[in-house]
């Protein structure tokens, strides 16, 4: 029964990855390689993962700690260029239509953050005290929220509300669409490269979980004789998982996420409970830190 | 050890195979391959109905500027080529280029975006979808609405300036940096903006072709500057209804707080032959909208602050009143200015100041009622205009010359 709970949780880390991985592909594929295979791109971004993953969990952290200071600069370049073309009045009205519609497009985000489900497969490996981790976790969370919530009224304040709206990529539109001044325009590689290294990083810690989850279920020792099938697997359903753009948008409705909601809420929280209950002890050097893109 | 080795020579395999791949894309278009549209233009074929589209393209074999090569001005020499073609979509036109351009044509660095003021009567939907969707053309792209005949303007040469987009964007910027005679529409992203949110109508910068039959006659002193830009083309929805003049779009930069610097003429007080001019060099303006059922009343308070640049009246008495009557003089023209250009967007129907949108934002309630027929309402408000004048300074000499 646990077995079968996790293999349905383990599917999650699947599916996050994988439509991650897909909106990536279909950034790069609209905007700037059109006549690139899809799978090249998002080939080439597994691929790394696979050999980060390949080395440890140690490895992806470390990686993720050089990452972390050029992320950092560049999301925040990239806040700060567009504010010379905001124009905050287009906040207003605030609540106009009340407080439905706001809750009702924050499953979407909610469902997101099912993404955090992560640490419940780094928590065993973190000789770190519990506090720390869970410091760590909080931290990043509010971090990556702030970052989130500064994003959309940059977008808002620059492109209006609706012309935002109907942005497919809203923050790489905004990037696009201002110069700052005649020598520096231009500037979409502040929001690409970010973004890209941030997804390196998520996509290698759904790759490190999903295939230690695996590993737990069938009781193997050792995950990396799981870690290339189930990278092609992930390409591959990344791939066939949505026919065109058109579904690929279908997945940020928020009626799409309410079934999640509950399925990816609270399955993992009995999980979480369960992982606790089940902890062994790992020879592995700690590594807490954790950062989560977007 | 041997195992070792094996790994050094596998890893220098793998390093020598990757040197061959930073050479470039597999499907990669050399910089000779394409060619460079510094302008696009739209324009609609009036027997066919079809879409036409001119793109001004960078000849890199022209020899910079044909300054005086008389007669000539054949392709091969001209710094730029204009190529037009027609199509039911614009990226139908759009390729359709492509069948008479040796080059592909690279659309990334348009520098300005040119309506025709017939497809801008028309409605400029199509176009701008498509100015939105495709991901070469960005929204740092300067709008224009063009009066006049686009293939002119698109062949014109202008003095000192190689290439046509870049010379009418720094035209429009210098315009911008000294006077008020164009809106704060500067790139496309402002017009989307403007046309995607409730209660406000899309301007232009208007752009006017000058050279006319007189055309290849040299003057001593070059040629003359092919086009004027001043003064906004305004819209209501997507479609073109008229155009603001200078006076007018300083009118509507009062109203709309855009006011970088602006020349007001003056009278002098007492003798009505003389003139003086007085520059604004700081300005701001609050509008609070006043709703009393369906009667709307705005309140637009302007101050405005400027500095003489010269100053012609036989005298210039040091006294308080003289200079209350100085400031008097430039309130009115104000005023003046900002009436005359709400009596326009009137008569136009034409809410281009974004009135409705400041009840959408700050009133929202009252948008709620009023704002399906906003287009109906508009022509009716009523707008009290409060103007605080206030002339700073008077430059480097206070008496007039005397001539004794």
């Amino acid at each position: 029964m646990g077995k079968l709970l996790s293999s349905f949780y383990l599917l999650l880390f699947l599916f996050m990855a994988g439509t991650d991985l897909r909106i990536y592909g279909e950034v790069i594929k609209t905007s700037f390689l059109p006549e690139t295979p899809l799978v090249v791109t998002m080939a080439i971004m597994v691929l790394i993962s696979v050999m980060v993953v390949f080395s440890g969990l140690e490895p992806l952290g470390r990686c993720a700690d050089i990452i972390f200071p050029l992320f950092l600069l560049t999301i925040l370049a990239s806040l700060f260029f567009p504010l010379l073309y905001a124009d905050f009045g287009n906040l207003q009205p605030v609540l106009a239509r009340g407080w439905s519609p706001v809750l009702l497009a924050s499953v979407t985000p909610t469902t997101i953050t099912a993404q955090y489900t992560n640490l419940t497969m780094l928590a065993p490996s973190v000789q770190e005290p519990r506090k720390s981790l869970m410091k760590a976790a909080m931290w990043s969370l509010l971090g990556s929220s702030a970052v989130l919530l500064f994003f959309i009224i940059a977008v808002i304040a620059v492109l209006g509300p609706s012309e935002g709206f109907r942005a497919t990529f809203p923050v790489f539109k905004m990037i696009r669409s201002i110069s700052i001044s005649a020598f520096l325009e231009r500037i979409e590689a502040l929001t690409i490269f970010p973004w890209g290294m941030g997804l390196f990083v998520n996509l290698s810690l759904n790759l490190y979980s999903g295939s230690k989850g695996l590993s737990q279920v069938f009781g193997l020792t050792d995950n990396r004789s799981l870690i290339l099938p189930m990278a092609v697997i992930w390409v591959a359903f990344s791939f066939q998982g949505y026919k065109d753009s058109f579904e690929v948008l279908q997945f940020f409705n928020p009626l799409f996420h309410f079934a999640g909601f509950y399925f990816f809420l609270t399955v993992p929280l009995i999980v979480l409970w369960t992982a606790y209950l089940l902890k062994k002890p790992r020879q592995k050097q700690p590594q807490g830190k954790t950062k989560e893109k977007r | 050890m041997r195992e070792k080795r094996f790994t050094v020579f596998l890893t220098s395999f793998i390093l020598l195979c990757l040197v061959l791949f930073p050479a470039g894309c597999w499907d990669r278009r050399e910089p000779d391959l394409l060619g460079i549209v510094t302008i696009a233009a739209f324009d609609i074929d009036e027997q066919s109905g079809l879409f036409r589209v001119y793109a001004q393209v960078n000849n890199p074999v022209g020899g910079g500027q044909q300054q005086s090569s008389g007669g000539g001005g054949s392709q091969g020499s001209s710094s730029a080529w204009v190529v037009e073609t027609t199509g039911h979509t614009i990226y139908e036109a759009v390729i359709n280029i492509e069948l008479i351009s040796s080059r592909r044509l690279f659309w990334s660095h348009v520098k300005a975006v040119l309506f025709s003021e017939k497809l801008a009567r028309e409605g400029i939907r199509p176009i701008l979808d498509f100015l939105d969707r495709e991901r070469q053309v960005r929204l740092i792209a300067q709008p224009f609405v063009v009066q006049g005949d686009l293939r002119r303007l698109l062949e014109a040469n202008f003095p000192m300036e190689v290439e046509g987009g870049e010379a009418m964007s720094k035209q429009s910027f210098s315009i911008m940096q000294e006077s008020s005679f164009l809106s704060e529409v500067e790139s496309l992203l402002i017009l989307f903006r403007n046309i995607s949110i409730p209660g406000i109508e899309i301007n232009m910068p208007r752009l006017t072709v000058l050279a006319n039959e007189g055309e290849n006659e040299e003057k001593p002193s070059g040629k003359p500057n092919p086009v004027k830009i001043s003064g906004i083309g305004i819209f209501r929805g997507d479609k073109l209804v008229g155009f603001f003049d200078e006076k007018e779009t300083a009118g509507y930069n009062w109203l709309t707080g855009n006011i970088q610097r602006h020349n007001l003429i003056l009278q002098c007080p007492g003798s009505e032959d003389d003139y003086m001019t007085v520059q604004v060099f700081d300005s701001s303006v609050k509008l609070t909208p006043e709703i009393k059922d369906d009667e709307v009343r705005f309140k637009a308070s302007v101050s405005a602050e400027g500095r003489l640049q010269d100053f012609t009246c036989p005298q210039f008495p040091l006294e308080r009143e003289f200079i209350d009557s100085l400031n008097r003089r430039m309130a009115t023209a104000i005023r003046n200015e900002i009436t005359s250009s709400l009596e326009k967007a009137k008569e136009l129907e034409s809410d281009i100041f974004g009135l409705g949108n400041i009840i959408y934002r700050t009133r929202n309630e009252d948008w709620k009622r009023l704002g399906d027929n906003w287009r109906e309402i508009f022509p009716g408000i009523m707008v009290d205009i409060e103007v605080e004048a206030k002339i700073l300074r008077h430059g480097l000499i206070l008496e007039p010359l005397q001539i004794q």
